[in-house]
Order: C-alpha cells, then sequence, then structure tokens
C-alpha cells in the first residue's frame, strides 16, 4: 500500500518533465519583415543584397555611357555565375532574380539567358529543326549577343568564440564589358551579424 | 513506459536498425530507424538527423542525406544547451538530456557532407564544408583552450579538408589543410594522433602541394623532416582516386555501475571513492560541509557509460586499380577517439553525477532522519524520503547515446586513373584469412575523384 503511494509520487514527479507542450504555431509574416532565428544567411540578407544591388546598378552611368556610345541602343546583359566563396551553402538566385527583373521592369537593360536555360533552348531549337513545321521553326545562329556579364562572389568571414559569434558577408558583383574585357561596374552589399548563444 | 525502458541501452533499443546496417540491408535499416520510437523524440533529434543522414548516404541518396547532415548540423551551430536541459539532467539524468554529439562526429558530419555533395557534382558546396571544417576545428579548439591533452582538432578532417580544396585546384588552401594535418601528428607524441599514425600518403600530400605553389623551402624542410624524398610525378591523364574504406562499426556504449562512499578527510574536505578505492571525486558541495554526515552517503550506485568496440568482421584490405597495387592506410580511428574522449572527460562527469546524486542522498536522509526524530515515526516523511530513494534509484541511468553506424576505423589511399574505365580491385581479408573480392568500375576524367567504401560487419 504505502509502496503504491510512493510509487505515484515518483512518477508524479518524474512525469512533469515529459509533459512538455509542442504545438506548432505557423505565423505569416510579412516578406520585408527582418526575422533573424539562427544567424546564418537568410531571406532578409537575400533581400537586401537584391535592394541594394539593384538600385547601384540601375543607377550608375555605364547604362547611359553605353547608349550614348551605341545610338541609343540598351545594353544587352547576361548573368554569369556568382561563386559562392562563403562558409554557408548559400543560392545565390534568390537574389539574382531579384536583379534579372529589375532589368525588365525597369526597361534600361536588356537580357538574355545564360547557363542551363540557355542549353534547354538550343535543345528545344534543334528539337525544332526535326519536329516543327518550317514556317514555325525557329532558326539557330540568330541569338542576341550579350554586350555585359554579370559576375560575382559572396564572400563570408566567421569570428567565433565559446558562445559569440559575429559573421561577416560580402556580396560582390561585377559588370564586364565582354568585347574589351573592361569592367563597367562593381557594386558590394555588405552584411555583419552578432550571434550570441 | 519510463520505468520500463529503464534498464536497457539505446543500442539495445534500437537494436533491429543497426542489425540491418551491419548486415547491409539499407533499405530495410532505414524502416526499421523509423519505427524506431525512442530515436525520434525530440531530445535525440540530433542522434536521428545523423543516423538518417548515413543511410541516406548509404543507400546512394545524395541528396536526401545531405538534407538530415544540414539539419543536424545547423542544429549544432544553434547550440543544445538549455537552463531547461540542464535541470533535466540535474533531476532525472543525462540520459533523458538532449543528445549534443560527441566531438569527433561534428567532424564526421563534414566529411558525409562534402563526400555527398562531390558525387552530386557540387564541388562548390564540398568547399564550403572544407570552410565548415576550420569552423569546427576553430570551436574544438576553443572548447579546449588548445591544449594538445585535449582532442582540440581533428587530423583527419584536415586531411580531408585538402583534399577538398586540391579537388577544385586550390593548392594553396590544399597546401595548408595538409600542413596543419601534419602539424598534428608531428606534436603527438610517438606522432600517432588518436591511434593513427602519420600517412605516408599524407607526407606526400604537404610535400606536392608545397612544390606546386613554387615553396621549395617549405618542401625541403617537410622532405628532411619526414624523412622521404618525393619527385611528384606527373599527373596521368585519367587525374587520380581517393578511396576510402569504411570498416567495422563504432563502439557501442554501455552502462556500468560503480558504487561510491562518502569521505572527509582531516581537512574537512569532501571525497567521494568507489568501493576498489582506485578513483577518487571531489565533491562539489553549495551546502554547508560540516554538515553533512557521511553515513548517509554510503554505496551510492552510480551509472556510467562505458565503450565497447565491435570487432570487424574484415580485418584488413587492399586495393588494385588497373592491376596496380595500392596500401590502404589508417586514417581515423574512431574506436580509439571514442574510447580516449571518453576517458579524457570522465572525471568531470563523474564528479557531475556524484555531487547530483549526493544531494539526493542528503536530502533523503535528513527526510529519514527527520521521520524518527521524536521517538514516533512520521509516516509520510519517512514516506517521502523513501519516495527520494525510489526516484534515485529508478531515475540513476547512464547516457548510453552514441552515433553506432559511424565505422570504426576509416583507411585511404590515393590511386592514379587512366581515361575512360578503370577496374578498382578489392580484396577483403577477414580474421580468419579468408578473402573476398569485390570490382567497381570508376570512369577517369581527369579530375581528382572520390569513392567511399563501407564494410560494416
Amino acid at each position: 500500500m504505502k509502496f503504491n503511494r510512493i510509487l505515484t509520487v515518483a512518477a508524479i514527479a518524474v512525469s512533469g518533465i515529459f509533459i512538455a507542450s509542442c504545438s506548432r504555431q505557423v505565423t505569416r509574416v510579412s516578406t520585408d519583415q527582418t526575422i533573424d532565428v539562427s544567424g546564418n544567411w537568410n531571406n532578409s540578407d537575400a533581400r537586401m543584397a537584391a535592394d541594394e544591388l539593384t538600385g547601384k546598378i540601375l543607377g550608375a552611368n555605364w547604362i547611359d555611357t553605353h547608349v550614348s556610345e551605341h545610338q541609343g541602343k540598351r545594353p544587352v546583359v547576361i548573368v554569369g555565375f556568382v561563386q559562392n566563396k562563403s562558409h554557408e551553402h548559400i543560392d545565390a538566385e534568390t537574389f539574382l532574380t531579384d536583379i534579372e527583373s529589375s532589368f525588365i521592369q525597369s526597361q534600361k537593360v536588356r537580357l538574355v539567358q545564360g547557363g542551363k536555360k540557355r542549353e534547354e533552348l538550343r535543345a528545344e531549337k534543334a528539337d525544332q529543326q526535326t519536329n516543327a513545321s518550317v514556317s514555325t521553326m525557329k532558326k539557330f545562329g540568330l541569338e542576341n549577343g550579350a554586350d555585359y556579364i554579370l559576375q560575382g562572389s559572396i564572400n563570408s568571414i566567421v569570428d567565433a568564440h565559446k558562445r559569440q559569434k559575429v559573421v561577416y558577408y560580402q556580396v560582390n558583383l561585377e559588370l564586364t564589358n565582354i568585347q574589351t574585357n573592361e569592367v563597367v561596374w562593381i557594386g558590394e552589399k555588405k552584411i555583419a551579424k552578432y550571434v550570441k548563444n | 513506459m519510463l520505468f520500463l525502458s529503464a534498464c536497457s541501452t539505446y543500442n539495445q533499443s534500437v537494436a533491429p536498425y543497426y542489425k540491418n546496417v551491419s548486415a547491409g540491408n539499407y533499405p530495410q535499416a532505414e524502416k526499421e530507424l523509423d519505427k524506431n520510437s525512442l530515436i525520434q523524440t525530440p531530445r535525440n533529434k540530433l542522434l536521428y538527423l545523423m543516423e538518417k543522414g548515413r543511410i541516406c548516404h548509404l543507400k546512394g541518396e545524395y541528396e536526401n542525406s545531405n538534407n538530415y547532415f544540414n539539419q543536424a548540423d545547423q542544429l549544432l551551430d544553434q547550440g543544445l544547451t538549455s537552463a531547461s536541459d540542464a535541470a533535466v539532467g540535474v533531476l532525472l539524468n543525462s540520459a533523458s538530456q538532449k543528445y549534443k554529439g560527441e566531438d569527433f562526429e561534428k567532424f564526421m558530419i563534414h566529411y558525409y557532407k562534402a563526400l555527398n555533395y562531390l558525387y552530386l557534382n557540387k564541388t562548390e558546396d564540398a568547399i564550403v564544408e572544407a570552410r565548415r571544417i576550420t569552423l569546427q576545428a576553430q570551436e574544438q579548439g576553443d572548447k579546449y583552450n588548445n591544449k594538445d591533452s585535449r582532442y582540440s582538432n581533428d587530423a583527419f578532417a584536415l586531411t580531408l579538408q585538402g583534399m577538398l580544396y586540391e579537388s577544385n585546384n586550390d593548392v594553396n588552401n590544399a597546401f595548408i589543410s595538409y600542413r596543419n594535418a601534419a602539424e598534428i601528428y608531428l606534436k603527438s607524441p610517438d606522432k600517432t594522433y588518436y591511434g593513427t599514425t602519420m600517412p605516408v600518403e599524407l607526407e606526400e600530400d604537404v610535400i606536392r602541394t608545397a612544390k606546386l605553389n613554387g615553396f621549395t623551402t617549405e618542401a625541403d624542410q617537410f622532405e628532411t623532416t619526414f624523412g622521404i624524398k618525393y619527385e611528384p610525378v606527373k599527373p596521368s591523364d585519367g587525374g587520380e582516386l581517393i578511396f576510402f574504406w569504411e570498416n567495422g562499426l563504432a563502439p557501442v556504449k554501455t552502462q556500468v555501475d560503480l558504487f561510491f562512499s562518502l569521505i572527509r578527510n582531516s581537512n574537512g574536505d569532501l571525497f567521494f571513492t568507489d568501493a576498489a578505492g582506485g578513483i577518487v571525486v571531489p565533491f562539489n558541495y553549495d551546502g554547508d560541509r560540516n554538515r553533512v554526515n557521511t553515513k548517509s552517503v554510503e554505496s551510492l550506485r552510480v551509472a556510467f557509460p562505458k565503450y565497447v568496440a565491435q570487432t570487424p568482421y574484415y580485418s584488413s584490405a587492399s586495393i588494385s586499380v588497373n592491376n596496380q597495387d595500392a596500401q590502404l592506410v589508417k586514417a581515423e580511428d574512431i574506436n580509439e577517439l571514442a574510447f580516449k574522449t571518453l576517458q579524457q572527460r570522465a572525471l568531470k562527469e563523474m564528479s557531475g553525477i556524484l555531487s547530483r546524486l549526493a544531494v539526493k542522498k542528503i536530502a533523503e536522509y535528513s527526510l529519514r532522519a527527520a521521520a524518527k526524530s521524536d521517538g514516533k515515526t512520521n509516516g509520510l516523511l519517512e514516506g517521502l524520503g523513501y519516495g527520494i530513494q525510489l526516484y534515485s534509484l529508478l531515475s540513476e541511468k547512464a547516457d548510453t547515446r552514441n552515433w553506432q553506424s559511424l565505422p570504426a576505423y576509416i583507411s585511404y589511399t590515393r590511386v592514379p586513373l587512366q581515361k575512360g574505365d578503370n577496374q578498382v580491385r578489392i580484396t577483403l581479408k577477414n580474421a580468419q584469412g579468408a578473402t573476398e573480392t569485390k570490382t567497381i568500375k570508376v570512369q577517369g576524367t581527369g579530375r581528382l575523384q572520390f569513392y567511399n567504401y563501407a564494410t560494416l560487419r
């Protein structure tokens, strides 16, 4: 009898630890809101990089220089690789797409497809040579050649000790004239975070 | 539920999974893992993610595998310690705390992540892992203030880092990694770091990359240090293959029970000694030391984790590529690492566990003494005293968790490939001398390639 009571006491004492509330909550937030959860590269960083770099690249005078040198023709840009030299697996596509769409929306810069999408386009063109009717078939060799290529890198420096960490990111983008190899624009976005566990 | 599982170790509870891993039935193993309720508890999340990553890697699902490993990596990044978790440790036992991972396991996460990325042809991401190894090594050095007597770095992880940089033609960083790895061996007693001696491969790597960078002074210095003359051969057309052999399974933890008593020396300091008298642990007590009745802590049962090695079925292996033999050299001895690192922290952990138990014991003793104080027995107080005793008895359990699907040993070699098809023949020998042969095909592409072959029996 007494033993039973003891068991109950012990069981209650132990069970208190195991009852943990874990109901999941999901809250919709604005995509412009900065929420830092882990201290890693996140959507806010990508957005800030995109905002900053878009503003810089469209506001720079390489566009006007190009237009005046080429009888009013808008520059054609291809987006190349952004090298990840950081300590995290960062997908540069998130902010590169933002920059690309700003080119299209601003109507100041023309964009041509590169990378994997270009390969798919060419494959489709090749397919059309045999499967499409002659009147609708798209020809090879009529692609719009780019004047400039946009390339870049993401670098990071981590300084950590015990439970403190300072992470610094630098996103660099460069625009190079494909014909002359001349760099016509450089822009960077720097982000620093202090994380304490 | 808690009372029933109190006497089986982690390995026994997850046995169906580990048995299938060992037998090479990976799909079945994954099913068993997903069925297991113990490993899916929130406190075992890290362990679950590591095992998931490992089993997906073994099944060849590299994308999936990294999904889990990246989650594990993030979990470690954010830290798993909290006040509530510490309280659980004090009130209950360390087995009920969140699993925080062994130090060498953290390095192994990067090894598998890097291989996964390489197999997915994501060289850039594999290099990110190389950088993460640096961060891990810094954290490790931080933890033990870069003491040579502690596991403050991992030579194999640094060697791997060098290989990763080299696969990306970054010979400058590759040299730095190889050199750092070599220096760990050089400053270790007998040039042996946790059961592995410096691989000849690494000596050559250091000198080769030094020469590629034009660091002739360093190259000469290392030739003298290692006592070898090394002339790099012309790279072969098909590139090279780094072949890892992962043999056996990591050691498992069991529970050992030790019995301690509290003694007071002439200065009034309190110590615990075990029944055999071989272990003396100071008692960290915040209360009034003079009022502690040493009689209250006699024959205190304490459960400690202890590693038990699992003897691998295969004792040696050799490989030949296009009928050219190559020697596999041990580069990471997880057995040794596990035993040594546990030993290094045993005293500190013992002291914590003992102090915690003694506090419980003293409380129980005072309650029982109070119950008998005025000649009559106070049933409730006595009951409470027994309650604490019973509770301590039932809740005393060692933490027997570790990542047990890791290999016991990793050996490697570096071999030249020819352009196109290459036959890699692996000859495995067991303790009785019986041999088995496996053949794999590797396409020579002109680049540095990686292959890890696991025999987890």
